[in-house]
Protein backbone atom coordinates (compact mmCIF):
# COMPACT_ATOMS: atom_id res chain seq x y z
CA UNK A 1 0.00 0.00 0.00
CA UNK A 2 1.37 3.41 -0.92
CA UNK A 3 1.71 6.17 1.69
CA UNK A 4 -0.98 8.18 -0.09
CA UNK A 5 -3.35 5.20 -0.01
CA UNK A 6 -2.58 4.56 3.67
CA UNK A 7 -3.25 8.21 4.50
CA UNK A 8 -6.47 8.08 2.47
CA UNK A 9 -7.78 5.02 4.32
CA UNK A 10 -6.80 6.55 7.68
CA UNK A 11 -8.57 9.79 6.78
CA UNK A 12 -11.73 7.90 5.82
CA UNK A 13 -11.62 6.22 9.24
CA UNK A 14 -11.13 9.61 10.86
CA UNK A 15 -14.09 11.07 8.97
CA UNK A 16 -16.26 8.12 10.01
CA UNK A 17 -15.21 8.49 13.66
CA UNK A 18 -15.91 12.22 13.58
CA UNK A 19 -19.31 11.56 12.04
CA UNK A 20 -20.18 9.04 14.79
CA UNK A 21 -18.93 11.33 17.57
CA UNK A 22 -21.03 14.21 16.26
CA UNK A 23 -24.12 12.04 15.93
CA UNK A 24 -23.58 11.04 19.59
CA UNK A 25 -23.41 14.76 20.41
CA UNK A 26 -26.78 15.25 18.72
CA UNK A 27 -25.51 16.88 15.53
CA UNK A 28 -27.02 14.45 13.04
CA UNK A 29 -27.32 15.99 9.59
CA UNK A 30 -24.88 18.82 10.31
CA UNK A 31 -21.55 18.98 8.53
CA UNK A 32 -19.34 20.23 11.34
CA UNK A 33 -16.19 22.29 10.99
CA UNK A 34 -14.02 19.31 11.86
CA UNK A 35 -15.71 17.13 9.22
CA UNK A 36 -15.15 19.82 6.60
CA UNK A 37 -11.47 19.87 7.56
CA UNK A 38 -11.26 16.07 7.29
CA UNK A 39 -12.86 16.19 3.85
CA UNK A 40 -10.42 18.92 2.78
CA UNK A 41 -7.55 16.68 3.94
CA UNK A 42 -8.90 13.80 1.84
CA UNK A 43 -9.17 16.02 -1.25
CA UNK A 44 -5.70 17.43 -0.66
CA UNK A 45 -4.13 13.99 -0.23
CA UNK A 46 -5.85 12.75 -3.39
CA UNK A 47 -4.62 15.79 -5.39
CA UNK A 48 -1.06 15.37 -4.12
CA UNK A 49 -1.09 11.66 -4.93
CA UNK A 50 -2.33 12.41 -8.42
CA UNK A 51 0.48 14.93 -8.94
CA UNK A 52 2.97 12.17 -8.14
CA UNK A 53 1.25 9.67 -10.39
CA UNK A 54 -0.19 7.63 -7.49
CA UNK A 55 -3.77 6.49 -7.09
CA UNK A 56 -5.71 6.39 -3.85
CA UNK B 1 -35.32 5.78 52.10
CA UNK B 2 -36.61 8.75 54.04
CA UNK B 3 -38.03 11.90 52.52
CA UNK B 4 -34.96 13.95 53.45
CA UNK B 5 -32.40 11.52 52.00
CA UNK B 6 -34.44 11.18 48.78
CA UNK B 7 -34.66 14.92 48.38
CA UNK B 8 -30.91 15.11 48.96
CA UNK B 9 -30.20 12.40 46.36
CA UNK B 10 -32.50 14.08 43.79
CA UNK B 11 -30.67 17.37 44.31
CA UNK B 12 -27.19 15.82 44.26
CA UNK B 13 -28.04 13.87 41.10
CA UNK B 14 -29.28 17.06 39.48
CA UNK B 15 -26.07 18.85 40.51
CA UNK B 16 -24.01 15.94 39.11
CA UNK B 17 -25.99 16.13 35.85
CA UNK B 18 -25.20 19.83 35.60
CA UNK B 19 -21.50 19.13 36.23
CA UNK B 20 -21.44 16.45 33.51
CA UNK B 21 -23.23 18.76 31.10
CA UNK B 22 -20.68 21.52 31.76
CA UNK B 23 -17.82 19.03 31.37
CA UNK B 24 -19.26 17.87 28.05
CA UNK B 25 -19.49 21.45 26.82
CA UNK B 26 -15.91 22.19 27.96
CA UNK B 27 -14.63 19.08 26.14
CA UNK B 28 -16.53 20.00 22.99
CA UNK B 29 -15.00 23.49 23.06
CA UNK B 30 -11.54 21.99 23.59
CA UNK B 31 -12.07 19.70 20.57
CA UNK B 32 -13.32 22.67 18.52
CA UNK B 33 -10.15 24.60 19.41
CA UNK B 34 -7.94 21.67 18.37
CA UNK B 35 -9.88 21.43 15.10
CA UNK B 36 -9.35 25.12 14.42
CA UNK B 37 -5.63 24.74 15.12
CA UNK B 38 -5.54 21.70 12.80
CA UNK B 39 -7.22 23.74 10.10
CA UNK B 40 -4.51 26.40 10.48
CA UNK B 41 -1.83 23.72 10.10
CA UNK B 42 -3.67 22.39 7.07
CA UNK B 43 -3.62 25.84 5.45
CA UNK B 44 0.15 25.89 5.96
CA UNK B 45 0.56 22.29 4.73
CA UNK B 46 -1.09 22.99 1.38
CA UNK B 47 1.63 25.52 0.64
CA UNK B 48 4.30 22.82 0.94
CA UNK B 49 5.43 20.21 -1.58
CA UNK B 50 6.74 16.64 -1.59
CA UNK B 51 7.56 14.67 1.58
CA UNK B 52 7.42 17.85 3.66
CA UNK B 53 3.78 18.32 2.64
CA UNK B 54 2.98 14.73 3.55
CA UNK B 55 4.67 15.13 6.94
CA UNK B 56 2.62 18.26 7.61
CA UNK B 57 -0.51 16.41 6.55
CA UNK B 58 0.21 13.62 9.03
CA UNK B 59 0.61 16.25 11.77
CA UNK B 60 -2.82 17.65 10.93
CA UNK B 61 -4.27 14.14 11.00
CA UNK B 62 -2.78 13.53 14.46
CA UNK B 63 -4.50 16.66 15.78
CA UNK B 64 -7.75 15.65 14.14
CA UNK B 65 -7.60 12.21 15.79
CA UNK B 66 -7.05 13.88 19.16
CA UNK B 67 -10.04 16.14 18.51
CA UNK B 68 -12.17 13.11 17.58
CA UNK B 69 -11.32 11.35 20.86
CA UNK B 70 -12.27 14.47 22.78
CA UNK B 71 -15.55 14.79 20.86
CA UNK B 72 -16.26 11.17 21.84
CA UNK B 73 -15.51 11.94 25.51
CA UNK B 74 -17.85 14.95 25.24
CA UNK B 75 -20.59 12.67 23.88
CA UNK B 76 -20.08 10.20 26.77
CA UNK B 77 -20.27 13.05 29.31
CA UNK B 78 -23.43 14.34 27.62
CA UNK B 79 -24.95 10.86 27.81
CA UNK B 80 -24.05 10.63 31.53
CA UNK B 81 -25.71 14.00 32.11
CA UNK B 82 -28.92 12.77 30.49
CA UNK B 83 -28.89 9.54 32.56
CA UNK B 84 -28.31 11.56 35.75
CA UNK B 85 -31.26 13.83 34.91
CA UNK B 86 -33.48 10.72 34.53
CA UNK B 87 -32.18 9.37 37.86
CA UNK B 88 -32.80 12.75 39.53
CA UNK B 89 -36.39 12.83 38.23
CA UNK B 90 -36.95 9.27 39.50
CA UNK B 91 -35.56 10.16 42.95
CA UNK B 92 -37.89 13.18 43.05
CA UNK B 93 -40.86 10.91 42.15
CA UNK B 94 -39.91 8.45 44.92
CA UNK B 95 -39.64 11.39 47.29
CA UNK B 96 -43.17 12.53 46.35
CA UNK B 97 -44.51 8.97 46.79
CA UNK B 98 -42.80 8.71 50.18
CA UNK B 99 -44.29 12.00 51.34
CA UNK B 100 -47.73 10.84 50.20
CA UNK B 101 -47.33 7.54 52.09
CA UNK B 102 -46.25 9.42 55.23
CA UNK B 103 -49.31 11.69 54.97
CA UNK B 104 -51.57 8.63 54.53
CA UNK B 105 -50.00 6.94 57.57
CA UNK B 106 -50.50 10.09 59.66
CA UNK B 107 -54.14 10.28 58.59
CA UNK B 108 -54.68 6.59 59.41
CA UNK B 109 -53.06 6.95 62.84
CA UNK B 110 -55.31 9.95 63.51
CA UNK B 111 -58.30 7.62 63.07
CA UNK B 112 -56.86 5.35 65.80
CA UNK B 113 -56.29 8.34 68.05
CA UNK B 114 -59.83 9.68 67.46
CA UNK B 115 -61.33 6.22 68.11
CA UNK B 116 -59.36 5.91 71.35
CA UNK B 117 -60.56 9.38 72.48
CA UNK B 118 -64.16 8.59 71.59
CA UNK B 119 -64.16 5.19 73.33
CA UNK B 120 -62.46 6.67 76.41
CA UNK B 121 -65.14 9.34 76.57
CA UNK B 122 -67.96 6.83 75.99
CA UNK B 123 -66.78 4.06 78.32
CA UNK B 124 -65.04 6.21 80.90
CA UNK B 125 -61.77 4.24 80.53
CA UNK B 126 -59.01 3.78 77.95
CA UNK B 127 -59.94 1.15 75.35
CA UNK B 128 -57.81 -1.89 74.52
CA UNK B 129 -56.29 -2.31 71.05
CA UNK B 130 -58.87 -5.04 70.43
CA UNK B 131 -61.73 -2.61 71.20
CA UNK B 132 -60.23 0.08 68.92
CA UNK B 133 -59.86 -2.52 66.12
CA UNK B 134 -63.49 -3.63 66.56
CA UNK B 135 -64.66 -0.01 66.52
CA UNK B 136 -62.71 0.83 63.30
CA UNK B 137 -63.53 -2.51 61.66
CA UNK B 138 -59.96 -3.64 61.12
CA UNK B 139 -57.63 -6.25 62.62
CA UNK B 140 -55.95 -5.81 65.98
CA UNK B 141 -52.61 -6.49 64.23
CA UNK B 142 -53.18 -3.45 61.98
CA UNK B 143 -53.83 -1.20 65.03
CA UNK B 144 -50.71 -2.57 66.69
CA UNK B 145 -48.62 -1.87 63.59
CA UNK B 146 -49.96 1.68 63.25
CA UNK B 147 -49.20 2.44 66.91
CA UNK B 148 -45.65 1.01 66.57
CA UNK B 149 -45.03 2.96 63.33
CA UNK B 150 -46.31 6.16 64.92
CA UNK B 151 -44.12 5.63 67.99
CA UNK B 152 -41.07 4.99 65.78
CA UNK B 153 -41.78 8.13 63.71
CA UNK B 154 -42.25 10.20 66.89
CA UNK B 155 -39.00 8.82 68.38
CA UNK B 156 -37.13 9.65 65.14
CA UNK B 157 -38.59 13.17 65.21
CA UNK B 158 -37.55 13.62 68.83
CA UNK B 159 -34.04 12.33 68.11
Amino acid sequence: MTDARLIHVTLLGLLNDLHKAHIALGKRGHETHSMKTAKALIAYNRAKAKEQGESV
Amino acid sequence: MTKTSNATSAESLKAAALDESRRSEALRQQADNITRAAEGRYNQAVKLDGPEARGALVEVMRDMFAATSIYRAAAVAQDSAIQLIFASDRAAEIDADGAEAQDAAKFTYKAVDDARAFLTHRDGKAPTQRQIAAFLGCSQGMISKLIRAHKAATDRGAA
